[in-house]
C-alpha cells in the first residue's frame, strides 16, 4: 500500500467497541431496543475482527455474556431479540406464545454463541422445526409464527438469508439436492429467490420490485448456503435442480453500478471541472443533483456505494455490494474501484472518535460501524481478520463455528458417580460402559426429575 | 459629592446575646443538646474534682436525670428529688441527637436549614396523609365488587398521585399514577449482568414497556390497551409485536379501522423509516375490504392513492410505501391508466426517480392487459440520456418481448457516434454500454471491445477494473471465438 493512503487506527476502532460493549448506549437507541440481540452480535464481532475479541475478555465476563444471550432463548426454540422480549418462565404455556421467538434475533444470537462458548444450549430440535414452521407456502420466510400459526413478517430476503445461515449453522452443509428428513423446502426457498431478480439485473425485496443492494445481498449469501452459487463447493447442479441466479453477468453489472463517485461540495465549488460544459449539456433539462452517477470522465477520488440505482451514496452498501461480488466467485470483488472506495470510507463516514456514520460528518452507529469494517475485511484491509462474506464474520469464527456445531450436534447423557452428575457424549468411545455403570441418582434428585 | 468621612462606630448599648445562627438543621439539634447538659459537660472536660460542691451536687443530678434511674425512688425522694432540680435550675439532659437520614434524591436530612427542614416535615405530613387517603381508595374500590367506583373518586385519586409525585419530587409514573392501572402489576426487564447493547433507557419507556409486558401476559384485549400500544409505538415504533398485538386488539374490540388509518398516517408519516407499520396497514386493508362496498372499496383507492402521494412528497423512493403499492396493486386490481399516469406524474418530477420506474414496469408486465403494449421508454424520458433508470428499463422490455438488444441499436446509436480515425461523439455512457452489449450479441467483437475500452479509460472511469474485465473476456474469446464465451458476457439478452 502506498504510504500516502490513509490507513486503519485499529486502536481508535478498538476502543469505539470497547465503549458499546462496556457503557450503556445513548437513549436514541430506544427505537432498537427490539434488536439488542443484533446490536450486541455486531459489538462481539467487531471486536473479534479487530483481534481484540470475546476470547480476550476474562473467563467470567464471557460465562455472563454468553447467560445472557442463552436467558433470551424462547421456551419453545428460536430467540427472542431482547430481555423485553423474553418474559419469566411460569408464564409461558405449552403451545401459547405470549411473545414469539423472532428469526433475524435468532440468528445473530447463534452466531455471538459462538464467540463465548459454542452451540451447546441452543434448543437445536426445537430451533429447527420453528425454522420450518416460519417458510410460508411461496418458499419465502416471516420473522415470527403466531400462536396460530400465522407467519408474520415480511415476504423479503433478509428473512430468506437468516433463515438459511439459522440452517447451516444448526444443521450443516447439505449438498443441493439432498434432502434431509424434517429439513426446510429447499427449492421453494431457491424459487423465491430467482424470482426475486429484476430486469435490470439486481435482486429486490420480493418478485417484481425494485432491485436493493441489501436484498442482493441476502439473496445471494441464502444461495451459498444452500450451495446453489457457482462458487459453491458442492455445486455441480444434479439433475433439474436450477441455478439459483437468473443471470450472473447481468448481477455483476448491476453490482458494479452501485458505485458512485463522492465529491465533498464545499471543497469542489472552487476547483475548475475541464469537463463542466460536457456534464451540463448531458444533465439534461433535469436538475442533475451532485449524487448522482453522472458520467466519470476523471479519476475519482472517493468512491461509495449506492443501494438502487441514481440513490445517494452510504457506508453500509459498501459492504452488501462488496461482499455480493466476493461471494460470485474468486476475485470478483476486485472489479471495484478498492482505493477510492477504501479513501471514501477513512476519509469521508469514518469518525474521529472511530466507528463510521452512514454519510459522510454523520456520527457513527453500531450498524455503519460494523458493515463499514467490514466492507474493508472484504476488501482484504491489512490489520482486519481475513472475512467470510456470507456469515458476516471472520473466517476463523466461521471455521470455530463449523467444529462447534460438531459438538453441539451430539447428544449427552447424564451418568451418576459417587453421588454427583456426570455429563458424556454419546460419542465417547466409554459411553456404553459409563451409563451402564451410573448409580441411582440421588433420592432427592430422583423426587424432582424422577428416575433417569 | 464629598466622601463621608468615615467616623468611628458608636458605642453600642450592651445587647442581649443574640440567638446563634444555625446553618443546618443538624447544627441546631446538636447546640440543643450540648445546651441541655452544662453540668455533663463541665465534668467531662474538667474532671469532677476540682468542681465546686454546687456544681457537683448538680452534676450528680444530671446524671440521675439523664439515666432515669430517680424512677426507681419511692414518691417522697422523687418529689424531694425535683424541688432540687428545680431549685437548681438544672436543664434535662436530651438524648443524642439522631441522624435524620436522607431525603428521596439522597441528600442528608441534616444539611438542610432549619426552614427548610420544617417545610420538609410538613410536606411528609401532607405526604403521610395523601398516602392513608389513595390506600383508603383502593380498599373502598376493592370492596365494590362489580359496581365501578364513580368517576369523580377515580378523577379525586389522580389528582392525589400527581399531588404525591410533586411533594415526593418525582413524579409518579404514567401508569403507576393512573387509578385505571391499578390491577396492573408490570412485569420489568430482566437484563441481569453480562447484558449486551444495554440502552439508557428513559423512565417513561421502562415503565410503559414493564406494562405492555404485563398487559400481553395476561392476553388483555381492551381500549386501554389501545392507549398502551400506541405510547409504546411512539418510542419504539419497530417493536416486532406490539404492531401485531394491537391489530389483534382493534379486531377484537372490532374498533373502527378508518379511524385506525387516520392514525396510522399521521405515524407514517413522521416515522419515514419504519417498515412495521406497513405491514399494520396491510392487515388493516385486509380486514377492512370485505366489509365495504364496491363503490368504498373504489373511494378506498383514491385515498390510498393520495396518502402515498403525500408520502413521495417527502421521499419519492421509500421503499416500504412502493411495497404496499404493490400490494395494493394486486388487492384493488389497480393496473389501470390511473396508476400509470400517477406513476408518470411522479417521473415527471424526477426522471431518475428508479422505484417509480420499477413500479411502472411492474405494473406494465404484471397485468395482461398491459403485456402486449409496446413501452414508452424510447419516446419521452429521454430528456436526461445519461440516466441508467431508463436503459435498464429498457433492456428489461426487450427481454420481456424476447426482443434482441440490436432491435434497438439505432436508437443508442442517437446517443453515441464512433467514426475511423476521428474523435468520438458520446453523449451517454449507458448507450455506450447498451451498444457493447448489442455488438456482442451479434458477434461483432472489434466494436464491442472498442467500446468497452472508451468505457473503461473516458466516459465511465470509476468502473474502469469492471469494464477491462469484461473486455478482457471477450478478447480472450476471440473475433468469433467460443460461442460460450460470449454466452457468459452477454448482458442477460
Amino acid at each position: 500500500m502506498e504510504e500516502s493512503e490513509p490507513h486503519l487506527n485499529k486502536d481508535k476502532h478498538i476502543s469505539y467497541w470497547r465503549r458499546c460493549l462496556l457503557t450503556l448506549l445513548p437513549t436514541q437507541y430506544t427505537s432498537m431496543d427490539s434488536s439488542r440481540m443484533t446490536l450486541g452480535f455486531f459489538i462481539l464481532s467487531a471486536l473479534d475482527l479487530l483481534s481484540a475479541g470475546p476470547a480476550t475478555f476474562p473467563v467470567s465476563q464471557q460465562a455472563e455474556i454468553r447467560a445472557w444471550i442463552l436467558k433470551c432463548q424462547h421456551p419453545h426454540g428460536g430467540f427472542c431479540g431482547s430481555p423485553n422480549h423474553r418474559y419469566p418462565e411460569g408464564l409461558y404455556g405449552d403451545g401459547e406464545d405470549i411473545d414469539p421467538a423472532n428469526l433475524p434475533a435468532t440468528y445473530f444470537a447463534i452466531l455471538s454463541l459462538g464467540f463465548v462458548g459454542g452451540l451447546e444450549g441452543v434448543k437445536r430440535k426445537e430451533c429447527l422445526e420453528w425454522l420450518g414452521r416460519l417458510q410460508r407456502e411461496d418458499g419465502s420466510f416471516g420473522e415470527l409464527v403466531t400462536v396460530h400459526g400465522k407467519v408474520e413478517g415480511g415476504h423479503d430476503m433478509r428473512h430468506c438469508y437468516v433463515a438459511s445461515a439459522v440452517r447451516w449453522m444448526l444443521r450443516g452443509d447439505v449438498p443441493a439436492g439432498e434432502k434431509v428428513e424434517g429439513d426446510i423446502d429447499v427449492e421453494g426457498l431457491v424459487g423465491h429467490l430467482r424470482n426475486g431478480q429484476t430486469y435490470d439485473g439486481g435482486i429486490s425485496e420480493s418478485s417484481s420490485h425494485e432491485a436493493h443492494a441489501g436484498y442482493t445481498y441476502c439473496a445471494i449469501a441464502s444461495l451459498s448456503f444452500l450451495n446453489r452459487l457457482p462458487s459453491s463447493p458442492t455445486s455441480e447442479i444434479k439433475g433439474d435442480l436450477l441455478p439459483g441466479l437468473t443471470n450472473i453477468p447481468a448481477t455483476i453489472r448491476w453490482l458494479v453500478s452501485r458505485q458512485v463517485g463522492y465529491r465533498d461540495e464545499e471543497e469542489h465549488e472552487e476547483d475548475e471541472d475541464p469537463h463542466r460544459s460536457q456534464r451540463e449539456s448531458l444533465a439534461g433539462i433535469h436538475e442533475d443533483t451532485p449524487l448522482v452517477p453522472g458520467l466519470s470522465l476523471e479519476d475519482e477520488e472517493f468512491v461509495g456505494f449506492n443501494g438502487r440505482c441514481n440513490k445517494s451514496v452510504d457506508t453500509c452498501y459498501a459492504f452488501w455490494v462488496t461482499a455480493s461480488l466476493d461471494m460470485l466467485g474468486d476475485g470478483k470483488s476486485k472489479l471495484v474501484n478498492a482505493k477510492a472506495i477504501r479513501r471514501f470510507l477513512f476519509e469521508q463516514t469514518q469518525h474521529r472518535i472511530g466507528g463510521f456514520g452512514k454519510y459522510p460528518g454523520n456520527p457513527p452507529d453500531i450498524y455503519h460501524s460494523y458493515l463499514g469494517l467490514a466492507a474493508l475485511a472484504v476488501m482484504k484491509e491489512p490489520g482486519i481478520k481475513p472475512f467470510d462474506s456470507a456469515l458476516c464474520v471472520s473466517k476463523q469464527q466461521r471455521e470455530r463455528i463449523t467444529q462447534q456445531r460438531k459438538t453441539a450436534s451430539v447428544a449427552r447423557k447424564i451418568y451418576w458417580k459417587h453421588g454427583y452428575p456426570i455429563s458424556i457424549r454419546e460419542d465417547h468411545p466409554e459411553f456404553k460402559e459409563k451409563m451402564a455403570s451410573s448409580e441411582e441418582p440421588p433420592t432427592s434428585i430422583k423426587d424432582v426429575v424422577g428416575a433417569a | 459629592m464629598a466622601p463621608k468621612a468615615s467616623k468611628p462606630p458608636k458605642a453600642q448599648p450592651e445587647a442581649p446575646e443574640p440567638p446563634r445562627e444555625h446553618p443546618s438543621i443538624s447544627s441546631l439539634h446538636q447546640d440543643l443538646y450540648q445546651s441541655s447538659r452544662p453540668f455533663l459537660t463541665l465534668a467531662q472536660t474538667k474532671g469532677i474534682s476540682p468542681l465546686t460542691p454546687t456544681e457537683k451536687s448538680a452534676y450528680a443530678k444530671s446524671r440521675f436525670l439523664e439515666t432515669g434511674v430517680w424512677r426507681t425512688w419511692p414518691a417522697p425522694q422523687q418529689k424531694e428529688f425535683w424541688a432540687a432540680v428545680e431549685k437548681q435550675n438544672i436543664p434535662i439532659p436530651l438524648p443524642k441527637p439522631r441522624d435524620l437520614g436522607k431525603d428521596s434524591r439522597g441528600q442528608e436530612l441534616g444539611t438542610y436549614t432549619i426552614e427548610e427542614y420544617a417545610q420538609y416535615r410538613k410536606r411528609e405530613r401532607q405526604l403521610q396523609g395523601l398516602r392513608r387517603e389513595s390506600v383508603r381508595f383502593r380498599d373502598r374500590r376493592e370492596k365494590i365488587q362489580d359496581g365501578e367506583v364513580s368517576e369523580g373518586a377515580v378523577e379525586d385519586e389522580r389528582n392525589r398521585r400527581k399531588l404525591i409525585g410533586l411533594l415526593q419530587g418525582n413524579r409518579m409514573g404514567l401508569y403507576e399514577g393512573n387509578p385505571e392501572w391499578d390491577d396492573v402489576v408490570p412485569i420489568p426487564q430482566d437484563d441481569g449482568e453480562g447484558a449486551l447493547a444495554q440502552i439508557a433507557y428513559t423512565d417513561e419507556y421502562a415503565e410503559a414497556m414493564g406494562y405492555l409486558r404485563a398487559v400481553m401476559a395476561a392476553k388483555e384485549h381492551s381500549p386501554r390497551v389501545l392507549t398502551l400500544t400506541e405510547h409504546i409505538i411512539s418510542l419504539n415504533p419497530a417493536h416486532y409485536t406490539v404492531w401485531l398485538y394491537r391489530a389483534s386488539t382493534l379486531f377484537s374490540l372490532q374498533s373502527s379501522l378508518t379511524e385506525e388509518l387516520e392514525w396510522v398516517n399521521e405515524v407514517a408519516l413522521e416515522n419515514q423509516k419504519n417498515y412495521q407499520i406497513w405491514h399494520h396497514r396491510q392487515l388493516l386493508i385486509d380486514h377492512l375490504i370485505p366489509t365495504i362496498s364496491p363503490d368504498a372499496v373504489k373511494a378506498l383507492e383514491e385515498s390510498e392513492r393520495g396518502f402515498m402521494t403525500q408520502m413521495f412528497e417527502q421521499d419519492g423512493k421509500n421503499y416500504h410505501v412502493w411495497s404496499y403499492r404493490q400490494y395494493l396493486c394486486w388487492k384493488l386490481d389497480m393496473f389501470n391508466e390511473t396508476e400509470l399516469r400517477s406513476i408518470e406524474d411522479l417521473l415527471r418530477r424526477d426522471v431518475r426517480n428508479n422505484s417509480a420506474w420499477s413500479h411502472r414496469f411492474f405494473v406494465v408486465f404484471s397485468d395482461p392487459k398491459y403485456a402486449t403494449q409496446g413501452s414508452k421508454a424510447t419516446d419521452g424520458y429521454f430528456e436526461a440520456p445519461q440516466n441508467q433508470s431508463p436503459w435498464n428499463y429498457l433492456r428489461g422490455v426487450l427481454k420481456k418481448g424476447g426482443r434482441d438488444l440490436a432491435s434497438l441499436e439505432w436508437f443508442a446509436g442517437e446517443f453515441v457516434k464512433i467514426g475511423e480515425g476521428e474523435e468520438e461523439d458520446v453523449r451517454s455512457s449507458h448507450a455506450l454500454d447498451f451498444l457493447a452489449d448489442v455488438w456482442i450479441e451479434k458477434g461483432e467483437n472489434a466494436k464491442a471491445v472498442k467500446a468497452l475500452g472508451l468505457l473503461g479509460d473516458k466516459y465511465d472511469r470509476v468502473r474502469k477494473n469492471y469494464w477491462d474485465w469484461k473486455r478482457a473476456g471477450l478478447k480472450e474469446g476471440g473475433v468469433g471465438g467460443a460461442a460460450s464465451k460470449m454466452e457468459a458476457l452477454k448482458v442477460g439478452f
